[in-house]
């Protein structure tokens, strides 16, 4: 290494985050330059200084002693207000996808899938006959979102001003109850009524009918077929597109024996996932504005508005050793969520409304050097919010065209509070939010705002209410025109045995009013997850046993529980198998605490009597799998009669106990690496073997950037990918075929 | 009723043993005593009203606290210029001064240039890099745990710190505290 790469590395050394090959290297560096020596020197001086500084500035001050009484204050408010105009107020927590939703998605994505019937794609057709995008300009303009004439109260609506806007942010609630809408009425003189329906059209699609050659390849695992969800590693069944740090990397990866990276993208911001069709690679990205990493470039950037802008990138991948950007379509704010529908991607990006001088800036849309303006009059809100209201902005566009113009976008812009979830159909898009009232018993309710779209274009339909809160995108579903929620409302109660919570499912018509629900399931326990499958929901609540219940929707306005099975252990996602059999992937449990990581394959054939006829528990207490919370990171699929996922294993060593092991006591990590499942209904669940990127052994003190994150298959070969390293191995024998660096 | 008041001691008792650790990270992030008062009034009010959300299988109550102070620090778009802080306005808030300060003035005024000086070379980072640097410098974390807490890449940890640090570096320098 280079005195210019030492000198990168230097503050990582200081602060012991180098691992100890980089250690040994930078040491002997070291030890014959005095220049970075003195760098060094001089870095461990600003860091001590910096160390000190900031324990006095901190030890120098206090919280008031008035502190508590201030916040008990404000939380009797709230609840009197609250008491007062229990009216339909859309609520949603600034907290969002921040704090609480990324709280239990912490370990950050990683990992891949594949699943519901792996696409055959011809590859030679893929690749060659989509190198031109269309002679035919099949791209129409989109424009502004739109309000449906047929609703007639209208839960959300528009501001009529810029200064009303900057009001209703600076009041917070208001009293009054929905605005009324005018069948046919909208705040931008056109009405869903009057919109052009275009035909769809399916020009890539054609390209698919040229099969010359199939490989089968695994894709994301996704919540609903054919809603695309974006993720950090993408396949086309012959090359992988991997998010690892700030870059994305293009591997050729089938067939194995030569694989090798192509090419890069080195990127500034946080990547926040992938999607790729054909030639076209869309990357989204959070940059924040305010610094140029240049170091001499060095900015302050106090710039009230667009501190961060959220991008969709779309590339040209035609030639894969040379990426060309095509286009850029921003959007000030941080990424919250995104989709993929046939070629159009819907991202969906949050800002807080900004509250300086009185001024409130609203969110621009950016297209490459363009930017389109917004008003105060596009954007829809709720009558009352209560924290921190925040720019909900979903943008569309088609990924295979050229966005030519800002009318060829299409975008809807909210000013909400507490955005919690999202969940989109072929059709619908469903935005909800978190209402929550303290009396009686600090009930909550959950608003859910629909935008149906159209290749693009977008129209608010409908709004409703339930009670309880969501637990994630799993505990929704669209299905023959009714949408089916499971909720929790109260809080467990972990310290007796009191009941303090109740589990319920609703479904909801058309219009998104209720017509059939089935309530306080499972008292005293929550939902760990929840998926319904045509006219059944599965559900796993917990606190001691797992009750995995069996609902029956098929008569939406009566709903009933068909069976329940009590178990040991819980599931944090639920996943099916086939029309009989569902896979729970959660954690085994002793005495009420959680202990190794559980695989259950769960048979419903007899719906009223469910079992469970296989499981394997991995590691012991402190095993965790980031499938617990990531859906993206399981790789299934049940005719290859394969389940991947990557899992971070702790054991106990045995020794350090006398006696029997208490239930509660936790293991050392040991290994990291991915779990490669036999699942069947014969057979059961089975361990097939493992695969780690760590060919020394797991630190868990130590770099992590061998941790592998996502698995995936072409043909016969398992992939599994981590921030340093790509490893191909066979599919059966799993013994290793090839591997590539990715750092 | 009673089930709410057993709700509200049990969130007492956390706001009592969290509140300086969320006060003083919010301060160093924000850089205004007020400023982080109202910071601790907000986080607290989520924490209450998510208070059932908290899942203690997926990590520590700290843990969680911190995540929901930093986030919504960055996210807090206010940018006053920092003040100065200093035993005087310390007094001026009301507040005892610390006892190390009474106990040894002479110390404390050393210490307090030093403050001063890190104080205003803070003043020129943004709240996102400030964020990391009380993150690993203060709070004393791991590079994984800020990348977890922030949410972002482990690379972005490191080039926010690098950024940072080298800032950090050029306005001590500059003010004469580091050679």
């Amino acid at each position: 290494m280079n005195c210019k790469e030492i000198e990168g590395l230097l503050l990582s050394y200081l602060d012991e985050e180098v691992d100890p090959e980089g250690r040994e290297a930078i040491e002997s560096h070291l030890s014959g330059c005095p220049q970075c020596r003195a760098e060094l020197e001089s870095l461990a001086r600003t860091v001590g200084d910096v160390r000190n500084g900031l324990t006095d500035i901190a030890m120098d001050t206090a919280v008031s002693p008035y502190a508590w009484n201030r916040l008990n204050d404000r939380l009797q408010k709230d609840q009197r207000r609250r008491i007062a105009f229990p009216c339909l107020r859309g609520i949603f927590n600034g907290l969002g996808r921040i704090d609480l939703g990324g709280y239990a998605a912490w370990e950050r994505a990683t990992v891949s899938v594949v699943l519901i019937g792996a696409m055959v794609v011809g590859l030679l057709a893929v690749f060659s006959s989509s190198s031109d995008p269309s002679p035919i300009d099949m791209s129409r303009p989109l424009g502004p979102l739109q309000v449906s004439g047929r609703l007639e109260v209208n839960p959300l609506r528009a501001f009529a001003s810029q200064e009303e806007l900057e009001e209703f942010v600076e009041t917070g609630p208001t009293l009054e109850r929905g605005y009324k809408m005018e069948p046919g009425d909208s705040f931008l003189g056109a009405t869903a009524n009057s919109l052009d329906i275009l035909q769809s059209f399916s020009q890539y699609s054609d390209s698919y009918n040229l099969v010359m050659d199939s490989i089968e390849f695994s894709e994301t695992n996704v919540q609903v077929e054919g809603v695309d969800e974006s993720d950090v590693v993408k396949t086309d069944g012959k090359y992988i597109y991997a998010v690892v740090d700030q870059r994305v990397n293009i591997i050729d990866a089938y067939p194995a024996e030569g694989a090798e990276v192509l090419s890069e993208i080195p990127l500034n911001g946080d990547i926040h996932g992938l999607y790729i069709r054909d030639n076209r690679l869309v990357v989204l990205e959070t940059r924040s504005s305010d610094i140029s990493y240049d170091g001499e470039d060095y900015l302050w950037a106090y710039n009230i508005k667009g501190i961060y802008k959220t991008y969709a990138m779309v590339y040209d991948v035609i030639d894969r050793s040379n990426p060309v950007l095509l286009q850029e379509i921003g959007v000030d704010g941080q990424y919250w969520n995104s989709r993929k529908i046939g070629d159009y991607i819907y991202f969906v990006v949050e800002e807080p409304s900004i509250d300086i001088g009185n001024e409130v800036s609203i969110p621009s849309i950016y297209l490459d050097d363009i930017v389109q303006e917004t008003s105060a009059e596009e954007i829809l809100h709720p009558e009352e919010y209560a924290y921190s209201a925040q720019f909900i902005t979903v943008v569309s566009f088609n990924m295979m065209e050229q966005v030519q113009s800002a009318e060829y976008l299409g975008y809807g812009m909210f000013l909400l509070d507490s955005n919690t979830n999202l969940y989109a159909s072929l059709d619908n898009l469903y935005i909800t939010c978190n209402e929550y009232n303290p009396e009686p018993q600090y009930s909550e309710t959950t608003v859910i705002h629909r935008i149906h779209f159209d290749d693009g274009k977008m129209v608010y339909d409908a709004s409703g209410e339930i009670p309880g809160r969501l637990l994630n995108q799993f505990s929704m579903d669209e299905y023959q025109g009714y949408f089916r929620v499971a909720t929790t409302t109260g809080y467990v109660s972990w310290s007796s045995d009191a009941i303090t919570s109740w589990n319920h499912i609703y479904i909801l018509d058309d219009g998104l009013d209720i017509v059939g629900s089935l309530e306080d399931l499972a008292p005293g326990e929550k939902i760990y997850s929840a998926r319904f499958m045509s006219d059944r929901c599965y559900l796993v609540t917990f606190k001691q046993v797992d009750p995995f219940f069996v609902i029956d929707l098929s008569d939406p306005v009566t709903p009933e529980v068909l069976g329940e099975l009590k178990i040991t252990g819980y599931s944090d996602y639920l996943h099916p198998y086939d029309q009989d059999h569902i896979i729970g992937i959660g954690k085994e449990t002793e005495d009420g605490l959680y202990q190794g990581v559980k695989i259950s394959l769960f048979e419903v054939a007899d719906v009223n009597n469910p079992k469970e006829v296989g499981k394997y528990v991995i590691g012991d207490r402190g095993t965790d799998s980031p499938v617990l919370n990531d859906h993206k990171a399981l790789l299934f699929d049940r005719e290859k009669n394969l389940l991947v996922i990557p899992v971070l294993i702790a054991e106990i060593d045995q020794g350090t106990y006398s006696s029997d092991i208490p239930s509660w006591a936790y293991g050392e990590y040991v290994w990291q690496g991915a779990c490669v499942i036999d699942i069947s209904t014969e057979e059961g669940v089975n361990l097939r073997g493992q695969i780690t990127h760590y060919d020394e052994g797991y630190d868990s003190e130590g770099d992590t950037s061998l941790s592998i994150e996502r698995s995936l298959y072409i043909g016969d070969v398992l992939y599994t990918i981590s921030n340093a390293q790509i490893k191909m191995n066979d599919m059966q024998s799993l013994s290793v075929i090839n591997s590539a660096d990715l750092s | 009723m009673g089930k709410r008041q057993c709700q509200i001691n049990e969130f007492e008792t956390v706001f009592h043993q969290y509140k300086d650790m969320v006060f003083r990270t919010a301060y160093l992030v924000l850089g205004d005593a007020n400023e982080a008062e109202d910071m601790l009034q907000e986080v607290f009010i989520r924490v209450h009203k998510h208070w059932g959300d908290y899942d203690s299988h997926k990590g520590a109550m700290s843990t969680w606290l911190r995540r929901i102070t930093i986030n919504q620090c960055i996210s807090s778009r206010r940018r006053k210029q920092l003040a100065s802080v200093s035993l005087d306005k310390v007094m001026e808030r009301g507040l005892d001064p610390p006892d190390a300060i009474r106990d040894n003035p002479e110390e404390h005024l050393m210490r307090n240039e030093r403050s001063e000086m890190v104080w205003r070379a803070m003043d020129a980072l943004d709240n996102n890099h400030r964020a990391v640097v009380v993150l690993r410098y203060f709070d004393d974390l791991s590079y994984e745990e800020i990348a977890k807490i922030l949410d972002i890449p482990l690379g972005t940890v490191k080039s926010r710190l690098n950024t940072a640090v080298r800032s950090l570096r050029m306005e001590l320098t500059a003010g004469g505290v580091t050679q």
